[in-house]
């Protein structure tokens, strides 16, 4: 801090706060709590969510989130079975759909005082259907991830040209740019959008399975590119079931169960046999190897869920 | 293949809009040139000849060049409204008439034919292009309030309710033509057949504003358009009000139509394939798509007109046969040969 006083609530968020982040596998994150809360400031926190709900219909409650946060420079991952909430928080996030109640602020600014327009900018949301219609190349598809920061002109600059050409290197799909989207598979689709959101230079991305439909070597490679932004101060959401393979990746794990959050942590600490159990209805099997973890249905029970 | 990437330069941009200009351009200048009477231009134009011995001065600029000019506006405006329909709904099934436009304007029309028109035809206007006019946009209103789920209007809904719509004022006009009498019913028929007869500038001037006011609005929503082209979700996330792009742009899309169809009936087709034939011809970017459509539906109802003026000469077809039999081939053609650019 820089020697004004500090409330008592700000205290209990801060310790909150490096209380949260000691749990991330990231060594790079780990430091002294006690040092830590007197010498240097809280850092933005991307998001930050409590006590928010969410109904579809009135009475039926998908989603119900005590506390949420995600830092810069922070790779989360949402898992947990279908119908969780997964997307739905995701969806909240990107500011598609509104909570009922709650707090959901953006770098410590309430989502009603922000712009759709700067949340854009910020943020990139890769949503889990993708649509592209009319035969758009590759390049103008992810020229479009320029959008939000374009302001209206009505011809691209040349520096958003420069930005996509290098989001596109990113993906490794660099000379594509004359391809029709329409003619790709969908597991080239899903890397061009990727590209798109690498594009809006985002300072926080939202991405419901995004390598669901990747061969095993461009899931590696996707996921270690996300990892390199990640590494560069971008905070990463990503909703997935490869939850095996995440755990290589991802900082923290954050399991959802009808609507709730039951685990908030390291992957070494929740792709565990008796909470995988808990939560999907399915007896498991997991096993480690360094960072890796391959996990195994062992029995599966007709029914599912939590019993 | 190409490396960096090819985007909307103003060099490229102005180099096809001269394209598409000239195109339109030679259109509206050839048109004037045939018909069913012969019209010696140099004596025409001569104005040493007193206008009421100059019977080709008459023709030209009382008859042919007022429908010249109407079907160019009436192209544009259908060919348009159609792109714009595309693009909000994503769907390239879209035209005009998708959302009851036309069907609104049909009823209404053979509500004032059948009515006898006497209380309208008080007016200046004729009682069935008000009746049209009306309708269309009633129609379009309609078809929007049964789309309207809570504040939300999904793509798959109004396309749903605009087609339903379509159906029940079809069986409607049936029905007012299964009980009219004789010269009502011919009519009726011709009306829906479409006209592209002009005396004089009113009818333009009947469709030339809205014309205007959409090119200049549609210019800040080309870009929009592209956003959207990846679907609401992705448009929304990247910081647009879908809805309020689709409830000003369908109002101008319908108002477009409206005036079209008010004016000149029913043209099926122009609407439709035009705006493929351009995102075939120049990509599906629609900051040239837009302009390139009011250029080419313009420049093709003039050759359609052209043509059903002087194939059966002295007879003229209904343009709306035209627009079809000769419409459906080259459209037909350009999906064969570039198959793989359009998306169903």
């Amino acid at each position: 801090m820089t020697g004004t006083t500090i409330s008592p609530v700000e205290i209990c968020n801060k310790v909150e706060f490096i209380v949260r982040r000691n749990r991330c596998a990231s060594p790079r994150l780990r430091f002294t709590p006690f040092i830590d809360l007197m010498s240097t400031p809280m850092p933005d926190t991307l998001y930050t969510v409590k006590n928010l709900a969410f109904a579809y219909e009135p009475g039926k409650k998908v989603l119900d989130v005590d506390l949420f946060h995600v830092s810069p420079g922070e790779f989360v991952a949402l898992i947990g079975p279908n119908g969780a909430g997964k997307s739905t928080l995701l969806k909240i996030l990107s500011g598609l759909i509104k909570p009922a109640s709650g707090v959901l602020e953006f770098k410590g600014k309430k989502f009603r005082d922000i712009s759709s327009r700067e949340l854009a900018k910020k943020v990139a949301y890769l949503p889990q259907d993708d649509e592209v219609h009319f035969p758009f190349t590759v390049g103008e598809v992810v020229m479009l991830g320029r959008w939000p920061h374009t302001g209206g002109a009505f011809f691209d600059s040349a520096r958003d040209i420069e930005i996509s050409s290098d989001a596109m290197k990113r993906v490794g799909i660099s000379d594509w740019s004359g391809r029709l989207i329409n003619e790709l598979s969908g597991g080239e689709r899903a890397r061009v959008l990727l590209a798109k959101a690498i594009a809006t230079q985002p300072e926080c991305m939202l991405l419901d399975e995004p390598v669901s439909n990747l061969d095993i070597k461009y899931r590696a490679e996707a996921y270690a590119m996300l990892r390199s932004l990640v590494e560069s101060g971008v905070g990463i959401v990503v909703v997935a079931h490869d939850i095996g393979s995440m755990s290589r990746w991802a900082d923290r794990m954050v399991l959802l169960a009808g609507g709730k959050i039951v685990v908030d942590g390291a992957p070494s600490d929740v792709l565990k046999e008796d909470i995988l159990e808990r939560a999907y209805g399915l007896s498991v099997k997991v096993i480690t190897d360094g960072n890796d973890r391959a996990i195994f249905p062992r029995e599966i029970k007709t029914g599912g869920g939590a019993e | 293949m190409n490396g960096s990437i090819k985007s909307l330069s103003p060099l490229r941009f102005l180099a096809w809009m001269l394209g598409y200009i000239v195109f339109g351009a030679a259109c509206v200048a050839i048109a004037p040139l045939f018909g069913s009477q012969h019209v010696d231009l140099s004596k025409a134009l001569d104005f040493s000849i007193p206008a009421y011995e100059n019977q080709g001065r008459a023709i030209l600029f009382t008859t042919r060049i007022p429908r010249i000019m109407l079907a160019f506006v009436a192209g544009g405006s259908l060919a348009l409204s159609g792109a714009v329909m595309q693009a909000l709904l994503r769907n390239p099934l879209a035209s005009p008439f998708t959302l009851g436009v036309a069907s609104g304007g049909t009823l209404g029309a053979a509500l004032v034919i059948l009515g006898g028109g006497t209380l309208l035809s008080a007016f200046i206007v004729p009682g069935t292009v008000i009746g049209a006019f009306i309708m269309s946009l009633l129609t379009l209103l309609l078809v929007w309030a049964l789309a309207n789920n809570r504040g939300r209007v999904t793509t798959g809904t109004l396309l749903l309710a605009g087609v339903s719509i379509n159906f029940f004022f079809g069986a409607i006009v049936l029905l007012l033509q299964y009980t009219s009498d004789f010269e009502q019913n011919f009519a009726l028929i011709r009306w829906m057949m479409g006209s592209l007869d002009a005396v004089g500038y009113d009818s333009v001037n009947g469709i030339f504003p809205a014309l205007v006011l959409s090119i200049i609005v549609l210019f800040f929503y080309a870009r929009i358009f592209n956003v959207m082209a990846l679907g609401d979700e992705a448009a929304e996330t990247s910081g647009i009000s879908t809805n309020t792009v689709k409830i000003v742009c369908f109002a101008i899309s319908g108002l477009l139509a409206g005036a079209a169809v008010s004016q000149v009936g029913p043209i099926g087709f122009v609407g439709l394939i035009v705006p493929h034939a351009v995102r075939m011809i120049s990509g599906p970017d629609y900051r040239l798509v837009l302009p390139a459509s009011v250029l080419g539906g313009g420049g093709f109802l003039v050759l359609c007109d052209l043509l059903s003026r002087t194939v059966m000469a002295p007879t003229e077809l209904p343009p709306g046969i035209i627009t079809a039999m000769l419409g459906a081939p080259f459209f037909l053609w350009l999906l064969k040969s570039k198959a793989r650019e359009i998306v169903i």
